[in-house]
């Protein structure tokens, strides 16, 4: 289960008032559910993310998976956490230019298998996914849904706990970004991973077990939306 | 992550980055080719003259050799012998002459020595029969000189020239390449003793006597030579002999051959460089890749470590193969243009053109690369390193003006530490470089911002939007932008001054050639490698053809004397005019004292002219005395200190009388025939061919013997001129390619403008003028600086080397460098750029 309890980051900016980027959030996910998190420009979504990645400190708070606390993890068991517990869906940019989709994905296989194994591990998956017949092809010549879900694959290859997207349909149709969308709880549910999804788009509440919103820091329950309920244990929402 | 997934993770990123490695690879490859190169030459020269000498010394590890060219008494061989201790003594007579054979003519050096030779197992003597040949006159030539030449055992005779005399002599066989190894490059004659010293006229003789102590008797066997070699008995021609270890030749030609190597370690160092840089660009191209790179696998869970393994793999990989294209290059290089012989070492030494690699040359070369290489991948070291996983997506940090402070400060304290260098200490050129080169690249993002300040204060005036674009693009990529001037301005700085000092250096050698030959209209004398210095002599009968030529009708013959003389670790060379001769010193050569006051003094008698480097060595002054390490050593003083006129270990000028008081010989190596009116020159010398005809002697008009001189300087010095011409195509290549690469990855911005209305003819003009003002501005900085580094390296040649320097501004080499590397460079990147702009405006949506 992950947890946020009283989360802040404040950056310092000289000469002015600091930036409350995330202003002492507190919410509570469970294994297996998937909560969609909006927000408009710069309210604090990404650097949220990034705090429950372990990729930033917090100011103040605490981030927690399972009773762990995640931020004040050492760099070394920050990156061992990553690698091994956290899938991160980013936008499909991040892919290696010029290698092939397989390759792509099984970057983070390739800490603790040799290549060959890493790929006969990650095939099923991306069969799954639907990329059977795009293994070999290279990142370019991927459309962006296919580019989405090389990403998707890479980041369950390792069979987290805990899974973020930001912004997992941005680049999407709508047929493709239901297909993902879909995907996510159904692994979530499957594999009883908690997701933390971050977007812009509307299709994304109707996936969510929840549906949260963040304006200027804070996190406000999204009421008239499937599913926008509290987690039924540990630290709720707190609505302000 | 394992070895096994670090390489398969290189090759799968190979693909979309190959253009780039593509020009690294190239960039690495032009260093390491260079460096490979000039220490294959340098090791080839005193490699092959190390395996020279051993091939003939064998186990003998002391020797007994005459100081002067008429050697000294066989008889001396009786008395080494009678040494306790010593196992083994082999007599040698050596001497410079010159075969002519039905296809051709080589100057050789001739060795005669007996059976003894053989059992120091030297590997050259080891298969020869040295017993006296069936009939006189035979020798033993390795079988490419004697494939040169035309001869065969069957075949006809070949003749001979040596000390003087004419003989026709047979080739009794040949050494292959498969019994001496890189040895039958060598061009030398190897004959019976006996013979030899009948061919030469001197029967009796010998230069050397190789010793072989017994174990545990060096230093005994060692003393007792010491006493021969310093008490002559009374009668002895020949007077002191020199006590050496037999590895000596090897010494002074390592002394002798310092100033070629170190010249030409500098200017492929400096190639290097230019290389180096260019790989640096060329990967610099691919740095915001890595960083994005950097990023994932951070935010993917890898820590700082196993991102360094991967990059660390990326400069393996890179190295690797450049390294591999490099050396493959650099033999190519060593074989097809760096193989030409100074000819100054040649006139001493029996030079073996035989290419000697070791371990050396390959690996330092390969380290080279491999710096290159990493250097190159690990520029974002910082983000790798950073404990901020996200450190590789931030933004560079913007240029504090306490940083450009920092670096303009750094720059000229290099520049201050250049020019002291220059005043103060010139021996420390290659830092003076290397110093002039780090204030070039510290001033450089000074020097372009203030061109792109005046620019844009200028760009208002101007109607064209070209230049505003252009201003804009550069101030962007700031980065890019310097690492593109300081190529630029690094080669241009090492191209011209290495070229300027270069020409200097000839004009000095030409003026010592000159100077030198100025005393007389024709020379006579023995033909062969000896001729260029005239340090053979000859005596009767030779000199009977002397007389025939005084008594042509307009014609005075004075006798020339010459020698080499081992002082120290310097093989100087020694120049004996007769006291009346005119210039008796060469006037552009001296550096120290009066022409006129010391021309005065030794054509009296009991003064000489010496080279700075020797004058240094022993710490003498003008006036001061010395003592001459000749045959009877000679009381002298200091009359002028000069260049070494040419020659790198140094020279001595005295009058033809001192010379015969230390050498004990009054036999000329060189005859000076002075032609009055109405005697014409070439009438006289064809009189004088004819007189000739029979001996070992050849007539030379000193214009002839200079010209062969200055061809034989420029043929030394060829290499350098070689690598500075490669630096320039390399720097003007490596420019293009990375301008014409960056101008490629920038489509999607060009493909912006264009959606903004610019057209392609536009964004074209806006190319050009970008690289017009990169290239330029780093060329005309470094074209600045080469004032200094010519300044610099003509210094270093003067005072350390003590060549005949003449100092110059080289402003012609410089803007001949200057306009090539820019026009190279502009008219490349016009051609990509082309194609570059035709990029349609709907690329900039897809991005």
């Amino acid at each position: 289960m992950l947890e946020l309890v009283d989360l802040v980051k404040h950056y310092e900016t000289p000469g002015a008032q600091p930036v409350r980027a995330v202003d002492g959030v507190s919410l509570g996910v469970n294994e297996g559910e998937m909560i969609a998190l909006y927000g408009p420009s710069g309210s604090g979504k990404t650097t949220l993310l990034l705090m429950v990645a372990a990729l930033l400190a917090p100011t103040n708070g605490r981030v927690l998976l399972d009773g762990r606390e995640i931020s004040s993890l050492s760099e070394r068991e920050a990156s061992h956490f990553r690698l091994t517990q956290l899938g991160f869906i980013r936008q499909s940019f991040d892919l290696m230019p010029g290698v092939s989709a397989i390759d792509n994905a099984v970057l983070k296989l390739l800490a603790t298998y040799r290549w060959r194994e890493a790929h006969r591990r990650i095939e099923p998956l991306m069969e799954r996914l639907g990329l059977a017949g795009r293994l070999r092809h290279s990142s370019e010549t991927l459309s962006m849904g296919e580019r989405q879900r090389v990403m998707i694959a890479r980041a369950l290859s390792t069979e987290p706990s805990l899974l973020l997207a930001d912004e997992p349909t941005g680049s999407l149709d709508s047929a493709r970004s239901e297909e993902v969308l879909a995907l996510l709880r159904e692994v979530a549910r499957e594999r009883a991973v908690t997701v933390v999804l971050v977007s812009h788009d509307p299709l994304a509440a109707s996936y969510a077990d929840r549906v949260l919103t963040l304006r200027d820091g804070r996190l406000h329950l999204q009421a008239g939306f499937p599913g926008g309920v509290p987690a039924p244990a540990g630290p709720s929402t707190r609505p302000t | 992550m394992g070895p096994a997934n670090l390489l398969h993770l290189y090759i799968v990123r190979l693909r979309a980055r190959a253009p780039q490695e593509l020009l690294a690879l190239v960039g690495i490859a032009a260093g390491v080719a260079l460096l490979f190169a000039s220490l294959v030459a340098s090791n080839s020269l005193t490699g092959s003259i190390a395996d020279l000498n051993a091939g003939i010394v064998g186990r003998a590890t002391l020797q007994l050799s005459a100081r002067g060219p008429q050697g000294f008494p066989a008889a001396v061989l009786a008395r080494v012998h009678a040494i306790p201790g010593v196992r083994a003594a082999a007599p040698l007579l050596e001497l410079d002459g010159q075969l002519r054979g039905p296809r051709g003519t080589a100057a050789v050096q001739v060795i005669g020595a007996d059976q003894t030779l053989g059992s120091l197992d030297g590997r050259l003597v080891r298969r020869v029969a040295l017993t006296p040949f069936p009939g006189l006159g035979a020798l033993v030539l390795p079988a490419p000189l004697a494939h040169t030449l035309g001869a065969s055992t069957e075949g006809p005779e070949m003749t001979l020239d040596l000390a003087g005399r004419r003989n026709t002599v047979a080739l009794f066989s040949t050494l292959t390449t498969s019994e001496i190894g890189g040895l039958a490059q060598t061009p030398l004659a190897v004959g019976p003793l006996e013979c030899v010293q009948q061919l030469s006229g001197l029967a009796g003789r010998l230069t050397r006597i190789l010793v072989e102590p017994a174990p545990g008797a060096q230093r005994a066997v060692r003393a007792a030579l010491q006493r021969i070699a310093s008490s002559p008995r009374p009668g002895q021609a020949g007077g002191v002999l020199n006590v050496q270890r037999s590895d000596w030749e090897v010494r002074l030609f390592a002394k002798a051959a310092a100033a070629t190597n170190q010249s030409t370690d500098l200017f492929a160092l400096l190639s290097a460089l230019v290389g180096f840089l260019f790989a640096f660009n060329a990967v610099l191209l691919t740095a915001p890749a890595r960083r994005r790179l950097i990023a994932d696998l951070r935010r993917e869970g890898y820590g700082p470590r196993a991102v360094l393994a991967v990059l660390l793999g990326d400069a393996v990989g890179l190295a690797i193969a450049a390294c591999a294209v490099g050396l493959l290059l650099g033999d190519q290089l060593s074989i097809h243009l760096f193989s030409a012989t100074p000819g100054y070492l040649s006139s001493a030494f029996a030079l073996p053109t035989e290419r000697v690699i070791g371990w050396k040359p390959p690996v330092l070369a390969g380290l080279g690369g491999l710096v290159a290489a990493l250097v190159a991948v690990l520029i974002p070291l910082r983000e790798i390193l950073s404990r901020d996983p996200l450190a590789a997506t931030a933004p560079p940090p913007a240029t504090s003006r306490a940083s450009t402070s920092a670096t303009a400060a750094l720059g000229l304290a290099a520049l201050g530490a250049s020019l002291a260098i220059l005043l103060a200490a010139p021996a420390q050129a290659v830092w003076g470089i290397l110093a002039l080169i780090l204030a070039l690249v510290a001033l450089l993002p000074l020097v372009l911002a203030a061109t792109l300040s005046l620019l844009r204060a200028v760009a208002p005036l101007l109607l064209a939007v070209a230049p505003h674009v252009a201003i804009m693009e550069l101030r962007s990529g700031r980065a890019r932008a310097i690492a593109i001037t300081a190529t630029c301005g690094i080669a241009v700085l090492g191209a011209s001054s290495l070229r300027a000092a270069r020409g200097d250096l000839l004009a000095g050698l030409d003026n010592a050639a000159r100077d030198v030959n100025a005393i007389t209209q024709v020379w006579v004398s023995p033909p062969g490698s000896s001729s260029l210095l005239l340090t053979q002599p000859f005596g009767e009968p030779a000199g009977r053809p002397a007389r025939a030529i005084a008594s042509l009708p307009g014609v005075r013959v004075t006798p020339y004397i010459g020698a080499l003389l081992d002082v120290g670790e310097r093989r100087v060379w020694v120049l004996a005019p007769a006291p009346t001769e005119r210039p008796l010193l060469p006037p552009s050569q001296l550096m120290e004292g009066n022409v006129t006051g010391a021309s005065g003094h030794v054509s009296e008698g009991g003064w000489a002219m010496i080279s700075l480097a020797l004058a240094e060595e022993h710490h003498l002054s003008i006036g001061q005395r010395f003592t001459l390490p000749s045959p009877y050593p000679i009381a002298l003083r200091v009359a002028a200190i000069g260049t070494n006129i040419g020659r790198a270990p140094g020279a001595i000028v005295m009058n033809a009388n001192d010379f015969v008081r230390g050498w004990g010989s009054p036999d000329p190596a060189a005859l000076a025939v002075h032609i009055a009116p109405p005697a014409a020159e070439p009438s006289v010398v064809s009189q004088i061919d004819r007189i000739l005809s029979a001996t070992g002697l050849e007539a030379v008009s000193a214009r002839s013997r200079e010209e062969h001189q200055r061809t034989l300087t420029r043929q030394g010095l060829s290499r350098l001129s070689q690598i500075a011409t490669l630096m320039l195509i390399a720097a003007a290549l490596a420019v293009a390619a990375v301008i014409g690469a960056m101008i490629w990855q920038r489509r999607p911005r060009l493909a912006k403008l264009k959606l903004e209305g610019f057209s392609p003819a536009l964004l074209w003009r806006t190319i050009v003028l970008e690289s017009i003002l990169l290239v330029g501005v780093g060329s005309l900085a470094g074209g600045v600086l080469a004032l200094l580094g010519q300044r610099l390296l003509d210094q270093a040649l003067r005072h350390v080397v003590n060549y005949p320097v003449e100092i110059s501004l080289g402003f012609a080499p410089i803007l001949e460098s200057l306009a090539l590397v820019t026009a190279a460079a502009v008219a490349i990147v016009a051609v990509p750029g082309v194609f570059a702009v035709r990029v349609p405006a709907s690329a900039a949506m897809e991005e």
